[in-house]
C-alpha cells in the first residue's frame, strides 16, 4: 500500500528520456558556442588594451609637449582617474591592461610603453611616441606636486611620479 | 500491468536512438576532421586580426630595429585561405597552408616583410594555442591530430 502510494506520487514530474537527451544536446551546443565566444572576447579585449595603452602614452606626450611649449613655471596635473597606473599595470583583471613601467628615453626623445604578450603566447609589444623636449627628469610626488604633475622649471621638464610608474633614462 | 505501461520508452524511439547513435559513431572521425579544420581556420583568422590590429597601431616587438617600426595605419585582413599541400609522408597527416591576405595603405609598403611576419606569427600562435596550449615561440608548423598547418601572409598596398 505504502509502496503503491510512493510510486504514484513519484510517477509524476519524472524527467523523460527524451528530455534528458535534448538537454544534453542543447548543453553541448551551448558550451561549444561559449568556448568560441570566449576566444573572441579575449581577442577584442587585448586589442582594446593595446589601444588604451597607446592613448595613455599619447596623453602623457601631449602633456609634456604642452608644458614645454608654455615655458617656465607652467605645470599640468593629470589626475589618477585619467592616468591610473595601478589599474593599467594590473594584469588578469577585466580592467587591467598588463602595462609595464612607462619609460621616457631622453636621448631618442620618446616615450616607450610596453604591454605583456598575448594570452596565447608570443612576444611583448612596445610602442614609442615622440616628444619634443630632451631635458626631462622624474621626481617623487610631493604634497605640492601630486602624481602626475608635469612642471617646466625653465631648464627641464620635471615629471612628478613614482619610479614604479615612470622612469626616465 | 497498467502501472507498467506508463513511462515506457517506445520501440520506435529505441530504434531511432540506436540509428542516430550508429550514424554519429560512424561519422565521428569525419566530423572530427572537419571540426579540426574549422577550428584552425577560425583561430588563424583571430590571430591574424590580433597581429594586424597591434601592427596597425604601430606596436612593435622587442628587438625590432627602429627602421622596421611602422607608423600607424589600417591593416585589413581581406582573405584567409586553406591551400592543400598534399600528405606528409613521415606523419601521414594532410598538409595545409593557411594563407592570409592583408591590404595596407601605400605608405606602409616598405614595412611589408615585418608586417607579414607579425600576422603570420600571430596566426601560428593562435592555431597552436587552439590545439596545444600556450605558444612558446618558434616558426615550426602546427601539428594537430589529422593535419599539419603552415602559414603565409601576403600584403598588398594601395591607396592611403
Amino acid at each position: 500500500m505504502v509502496l503503491r502510494r510512493w510510486r504514484e506520487r513519484h510517477n509524476e514530474a519524472q524527467v523523460t528520456l527524451e528530455g534528458i537527451l535534448v538537454s544534453f544536446i542543447a548543453l553541448f551546443l551551448i558550451l561549444s558556442l561559449v568556448n568560441l565566444q570566449w576566444e573572441r572576447f579575449y581577442l577584442a579585449r587585448e586589442a582594446g588594451e593595446g589601444g588604451e595603452i597607446k592613448m595613455a602614452g599619447e596623453l602623457l606626450a601631449q602633456g609634456i609637449n604642452t608644458v614645454y611649449a608654455n615655458g617656465e613655471g607652467f605645470s599640468m596635473y593629470i589626475p589618477p582617474d585619467v592616468l591610473n597606473y595601478s589599474r593599467m599595470q594590473a594584469s588578469g583583471s577585466i580592467t587591467g591592461l598588463g602595462m609595464s613601467v612607462i619609460t621616457i628615453n631622453t636621448s631618442s626623445r620618446r616615450i616607450i610603453l610596453s604591454k605583456g604578450p598575448s594570452r596565447t603566447g608570443g612576444a611583448t609589444w612596445n610602442i614609442s611616441i615622440s616628444i619634443i623636449p630632451e631635458s626631462i627628469a622624474r621626481l617623487n610626488p610631493t604634497s605640492e606636486y601630486r602624481e602626475t604633475t608635469i612642471y617646466n622649471n625653465g631648464t627641464s621638464i620635471i615629471i612628478y611620479a613614482s619610479s614604479g610608474n615612470i622612469k626616465v633614462v | 500491468m497498467r502501472r507498467d505501461a506508463k513511462g515506457q520508452v517506445a520501440l520506435e524511439f529505441i530504434i531511432i536512438v540506436g540509428l542516430v547513435t550508429l550514424i554519429v559513431v560512424t561519422a565521428y572521425p569525419v566530423l572530427q576532421k572537419q571540426i579540426e579544420l574549422n577550428k584552425a581556420l577560425t583561430a588563424a583568422r583571430d590571430g591574424a586580426a590580433y597581429g594586424a590590429s597591434f601592427r596597425g597601431m604601430s606596436y612593435y616587438t622587442s628587438g625590432t630595429s627602429p627602421a622596421n617600426r611602422n607608423p600607424p595605419g589600417v591593416l585589413k585582413i581581406t582573405k584567409v585561405t586553406l591551400i592543400p599541400q598534399g600528405v606528409e609522408e613521415a606523419s601521414g597527416k594532410t598538409m595545409y597552408q593557411i594563407r592570409i591576405d592583408v591590404r595596407a595603405p601605400n605608405y606602409l609598403s616598405s614595412y611589408e616583410n615585418t608586417i607579414e611576419a607579425s600576422i603570420r606569427n600571430y596566426a601560428r600562435s593562435y592555431v597552436y594555442n587552439a590545439f596545444n596550449g600556450r605558444y612558446q615561440g618558434g616558426f615550426s608548423p602546427v601539428y594537430t591530430n589529422y593535419y599539419k598547418f603552415t602559414f603565409s601572409a601576403n600584403m598588398t598596398s594601395g591607396g592611403g
